[in-house]
């Protein structure tokens, strides 16, 4: 029971910390590195609550033990997030009510960012399919999926703006 | 808190490990290892991780090995046995399958293991490592047996022959995404000339573990597969089981899908399956 110094980036950033034996990355994003996005609601990988990114791709922050996270590279909500003001997912989920309570927002938006990441035009299936494991219990999912749509056109407009 | 966690790096250091601590848990992708040791279950254990062993990955030879810690989704993407791709896709969300592995999933506890019916139905053998090297068990046997690894040893691949006649895969849950099985059914049938030469029908998620039920399999071995057939082998299944109760489903209402989801299973078996 030696806390061992594991060392990752997080949010572009390095960063060392303790971490006891099979701590996850959930207790030590939030609990020992202060960024509180990253929530605890299961911890038992059903409710998608804790969702980050990992080399890009969502994982579950609360089954990932974070010696496997040794040397690789954590994108959180916060990382997510321009300075002072709210990405184009952020806007369309305040703009689209599809936050409520807000529990299940950052890991919703982590998991649609790095969809929107790999398929910036993604159907309504893939969606769906993309946040299968993230539950909302609050809006009944429809204006997620909207407001994921709506950003992901967006951020096309952008895109072809800046092009 | 665990005692302490170790990464192998290679699968006959994880064997080793084991075979020094009998006590010690082996730990594929985590999705149930972890939650265990964060609710405190697991206090005072040495955890062996295979994350680092080089286990993952899918190859064919004479049909698939597939290495115990590959992804489901890697499975989910195969296109054949399309009913074990099928399988893997129903288990828990996207994210999920990212990190939960062929092994995990095989070797899980109820009502978790969607696949274990399927590779049941195709005669699927279990590759473990100990100290006397490699070896295969046929996958019914091991599950058969008190444990299906035995102490020291490691699953490193399972082993899926090429599927003989049609395969089918059937999954009754409360919700389409994201939700335990109440029971999920495998079957394949093997007909020669107008008569069922051989069937498999195999059940997860109604009893402890993943059972061929050699009940239906007779009802429907020798017939011509017609309504009546998979009315009985269906009914015959219900009776050899014993369902357990839990949260998704009572021991009574379990019965009742068994009978439905094996009737649908080999009706779709018998109409030409998923290959």
């Amino acid at each position: 029971m030696t806390p061992r110094a594991i060392s990752f980036e997080l949010n572009g950033e390095p960063v060392t910390t303790l971490a006891e034996p099979l701590e996850t990355l959930q207790a030590v994003v939030h609990d020992r590195l202060g960024l509180t996005g990253t929530k605890a609601g299961c911890r038992q990988g059903g409710c998608g609550s804790c969702t980050v990114q990992l080399d890009g791709e969502p994982a579950l922050a609360c089954l990932v033990p974070v010696e496997h996270v040794e040397g690789r590279s954590v994108r959180t909500i916060e990382g997510l997030t321009p300075p002072n003001d709210l990405s184009p997912l952020q806007a369309a989920f305040h703009e689209g009510f599809a936050t409520q309570c807000g529990f299940c927002s950052p890991g919703m938006i982590t998991a649609a960012s790095a969809l929107l990441e790999r398929n910036p035009d993604p159907t309504r299936e893939e969606i769906a399919e993309a946040l299968s494991n993230n539950i909302c219990r609050c809006t009944g999912i429809e204006p997620i999926i909207e407001a994921v749509q709506n950003a992901a056109a967006r951020m096309r407009e952008l895109e072809e703006a800046a092009a | 808190m665990v005692a302490d966690y170790v990464l192998a790096s290679t699968p006959e250091e994880a064997a080793e490990l084991l075979a020094a601590d009998p006590a010690a848990i082996v730990m594929g992708g985590g999705t149930t290892v972890v939650p265990r040791a964060t609710h405190g279950k697991l206090n005072g254990q040495r955890v062996v991780g295979l994350a680092r062993a080089g286990l993952s990955g899918i190859q064919e030879e004479n049909g698939l090995r597939i290495g115990a810690m590959t992804p489901l989704r890697e499975v989910a993407t195969l296109e054949r046995p399309a009913a074990l791709a099928a399988a893997a896709r129903e288990v828990g969300g996207a994210t999920l399958r990212h990190q939960a592995t062929v092994g995990g999933n095989v070797l899980c506890e109820r009502p978790y293991g969607d696949l274990a019916p399927v590779l049941l139905a195709l005669d699927a053998e279990l590759e473990l490592l100990g100290k006397g090297g490699a070896h295969r068990v046929p996958l019914a046997e091991a599950l058969a047996a008190d444990r299906p690894v035995p102490a020291g040893e490691i699953l490193t691949a399972v082993i899926v022959p090429p599927a003989e006649g049609a395969v089918s895969f059937a999954r009754c849950a409360r919700l389409e995404a994201n939700a335990p099985p109440i029971v999920t059914v495998a079957a394949r049938v093997r007909r020669e000339g107008e008569n069922v030469a051989e069937a498999r029908v195999a059940v997860s998620a109604v009893e402890p573990r993943a059972v061929r039920v050699s009940a239906a399999e007779e009802a429907l071995t020798g017939t011509d597969g017609g309504q009546d057939a998979i009315a009985a082998a269906a009914t015959a299944a219900t009776e050899a089981l014993n369902p357990v109760d839990d949260a998704a489903a009572s021991a009574w209402y379990r019965a009742r899908m068994t009978e439905l989801y094996v009737r649908r299973a080999l009706s779709e078996a018998l109409e030409g399956g998923r290959g």
